[in-house]
C-alpha cells in the first residue's frame, strides 16, 4: 500500500479525471487484462495524477502475498476514515488484545480456507492476493469522527466500523459479514457484476450466498458432536438484540429479518419477482432485490440432499465465475440451470429450476450441451 | 426551501429518509439548515459514487429552492464540505422511503 487514502477513494484528483473512466476499465471482463491495462497506463504516462489515481483504484493493483498463499493483514483505522491505518496484526502474529482485530483475522482466515478447500481458489484473485482489513473505521461528520455504522469493500480491502451500539455492534462480529465483503472482492476479479439494478442485486446475492456458506461450512467443520442447526440469517451477531430484529437479512424468508423496528423499520426484501423494488434508492435496490435470488438459492440448496456448499454452492460458484457483468436474474437462473444439468445431473437441475420458479423466474427448457464428437464416435 | 434526504444501501441496505421544509422551522433552526446547505456547496445536480466500492452507504439530497438540485453521493465520495449537512439530515432521518 502506498500511503493512506480516505476510505480509499476520496481525493481531489478524482475530480480532475472522471473516476468513471478508470473505473470503467476496472469493469473489463478479464481481471488480469484489467490490471495489466491500468498498470501499463500508469507506467506509460508521465502524468503523476494518473498514477495517483491508479493507486487509489485498488482492485487493479492487488497486493500479492509474499508466499502466494494465505496472508492476512489487519490494520487499525483508529476511528478515522483514512485507510488502511496502522498495521496491527499480520499473518502468523499472535492474537491481539483487541477482539475486532482477532475477528477480522480469524474470519478472513475462515473465508480464505473455504474458497481454497471447497473451490480450490487461492484468495480473492486466485493468485494469493493479501487479505487486507481495517477495523475501527470511522466516518467524518465534518467536525470530528464517529464510529462507522457499516462495513464495506472499497475495491481493494475491507473496512469495518464499530457500529453505533444502538442498532449495530461492531461489524467484524459476524463471520458471514466478513465473508460477504470478501466475496465482493472475489467478484471484482471475476464476474464484476455492475453494481446497479438487477446485476447489482446479483452482486449482493453472491456475496450473501458465499457469506452464509462460509459460516455454515466453518460451523460444520468446528462441530465435534451434534450437527449445528442450519441458519440462513445474515448478520445475526451484528444486530443489538431486540424483539423486533433477528438479523440484517434472512435468505430463507426475505422481508422478515426485522419487522416494525423503531430504528430499522421493516426488512424491505422481497422473496418473489412480483414484489420486486423498482425505485432508485440503494442503486436500484441492490440490497433489496437480492432477496429474490437469495430465496431461490436456499430453496435449491434445501432441495438437494447434501451440504449447501456442495452441489448448490458449486453451481453458484461456477455461475459467479462466468456470469456477464450486466446480467439480470433470468441470466443467473439460466446459467445455474445449465451448470446444474450439465455438471450435476437431473435431480440438481430439477431443484434449481423449481427454486427459480418459486420466486417467479421461469427458465425456458434448453437442450443438454452436446459434447463434440470425436473420430470413431457415432451420432 | 425544502430538502428531501434519503439514505440507502450500506451492508444492511437500510432505507432512512426525511423531508425538511425550512418555512415551518423556528428561526434559529432555519438559519442552521440554511447555513449547512450553503456550506455544503450543493449548487448543481450530480451523481458521484464509487463504481468499485461495495456496500457503501448512499445519500440522495434534493434541494428545492427557485430551482431543484438533486445530488447523490456515497460515503466514500461524499465531499468534506457536505458532511455537516448530511450529519444533520441523518439525525432527522427515520425508517422508510422505499
Ligand atoms: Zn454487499
Amino acid at each position: 500500500m502506498s500511503g493512506s487514502h480516505r476510505h480509499g477513494g476520496r481525493q481531489p484528483l478524482a475530480c480532475i479525471i472522471p473516476p468513471f473512466l478508470l473505473e470503467r476499465m476496472a469493469e473489463a471482463g478479464d481481471a488480469a487484462i484489467r490490471r495489466r491495462a491500468v498498470v501499463d497506463l500508469a507506467q506509460a504516462t508521465a502524468i503523476q495524477a494518473v498514477r495517483d489515481l491508479v493507486r487509489s483504484m485498488p482492485s487493479l493493483l492487488a497486493t500479492p502475498s509474499p508466499g502466494c498463499c494465505r496472508e492476512r493483514l489487519v490494520y487499525d483505522a483508529r476511528g478515522r476514515d483514512e485507510l488502511p491505518g496502522r498495521l496491527v496484526r499480520r499473518e502468523g502474529d499472535r492474537r491481539s488484545k483487541d477482539p475486532a482485530v482477532n475477528e477480522a483475522y480469524d474470519h478472513c482466515g475462515a473465508t480464505y480456507d473455504f474458497f481454497r478447500d471447497v473451490f480450490d481458489r487461492n484468495s480473492l484473485d486466485d493468485e494469493g492476493m493479501s487479505l487486507i482489513s481495517s477495523v475501527h473505521a470511522g466516518e467524518s461528520d465534518g467536525h470530528g469522527y464517529q464510529p462507522m455504522n457499516n462495513a464495506f469493500w472499497n475495491g481493494s480491502q475491507m473496512a469495518y466500523g464499530d457500529g453505533d451500539g444502538v442498532v449495530f455492534e461492531r461489524f467484524t462480529r459476524s463471520l458471514d459479514v466478513v465473508a460477504h465483503e470478501l466475496t465482493h472482492g472475489v467478484q471484482s476479479f471475476t464476474s464484476n457484476l455492475v453494481y446497479r439494478g438487477e446485476s447489482g442485486a446479483l452482486n449482493e446475492h453472491f456475496a450473501d450466498v458465499f457469506g452464509v456458506l462460509v459460516r455454515q461450512w466453518s460451523q460444520a467443520r468446528a462441530a465435534t458432536t451434534e450437527p449445528v442447526p442450519r441458519s440462513w440469517l445474515i448478520g445475526a451477531e451484528l444486530v443489538v438484540p431486540a424483539p423486533t430484529r433477528r438479523a440484517v437479512r434472512d435468505m430463507q424468508r426475505p422481508g422478515t429479518a426485522f419487522v416494525e423496528d423503531p430504528l430499522l423499520g421493516t426488512d424491505p426484501q422481497p422473496g418473489h419477482m412480483r414484489d420486486r423494488y423498482r425505485g432508485s434508492a440503494d442503486r436500484g435496490g441492490v440490497h433489496i432485490n437480492s432477496g429474490i435470488p437469495n430465496r431461490a438459492f436456499v430453496l435449491a440448496a434445501e432441495a438437494l440432499d447434501d451440504q449447501p456448499w456442495e452441489t448448490a454452492g458449486r453451481i453458484w460458484y461456477d455461475t459467479m465465475l462466468e456470469i456477464p457483468s450486466r446480467a439480470g436474474f433470468e441470466d443467473a437462473a439460466r446459467i445455474t440451470l445449465r451448470i446444474a444439468r450439465d455438471d450435476h445431473g437431473a435431480d440438481a437441475a430439477k431443484a434449481v429450476r423449481e427454486a427459480w420458479k418459486a420466486v417467479g423466474i421461469t427458465v425456458p427448457t434448453a437442450k443438454k450441451r452436446q459434447r463434440p464428437q470425436t473420430a470413431g464416435e457415432t451420432a | 426551501m425544502k430538502i428531501s434526504f434519503t439514505q440507502s444501501g450500506g451492508f444492511a441496505g437500510l432505507v432512512l429518509s426525511c423531508r425538511i421544509d425550512t418555512a415551518v422551522l423556528e428561526v434559529t433552526e432555519r438559519e442552521t439548515v440554511e447555513r449547512l446547505v450553503i456550506a455544503a456547496g450543493i449548487e448543481e445536480s450530480c451523481e458521484c459514487v464509487s463504481e468499485t466500492a461495495r456496500d457503501a452507504v448512499t445519500y440522495e439530497i434534493v434541494i428545492e429552492r427557485t430551482t431543484q438540485v438533486r445530488v447523490v453521493f456515497d460515503e466514500i465520495r461524499l465531499p468534506e464540505e457536505a458532511r455537516p449537512l448530511v450529519a444533520y439530515l441523518k439525525g432527522h432521518a427515520r425508517p422508510g422511503g422505499v
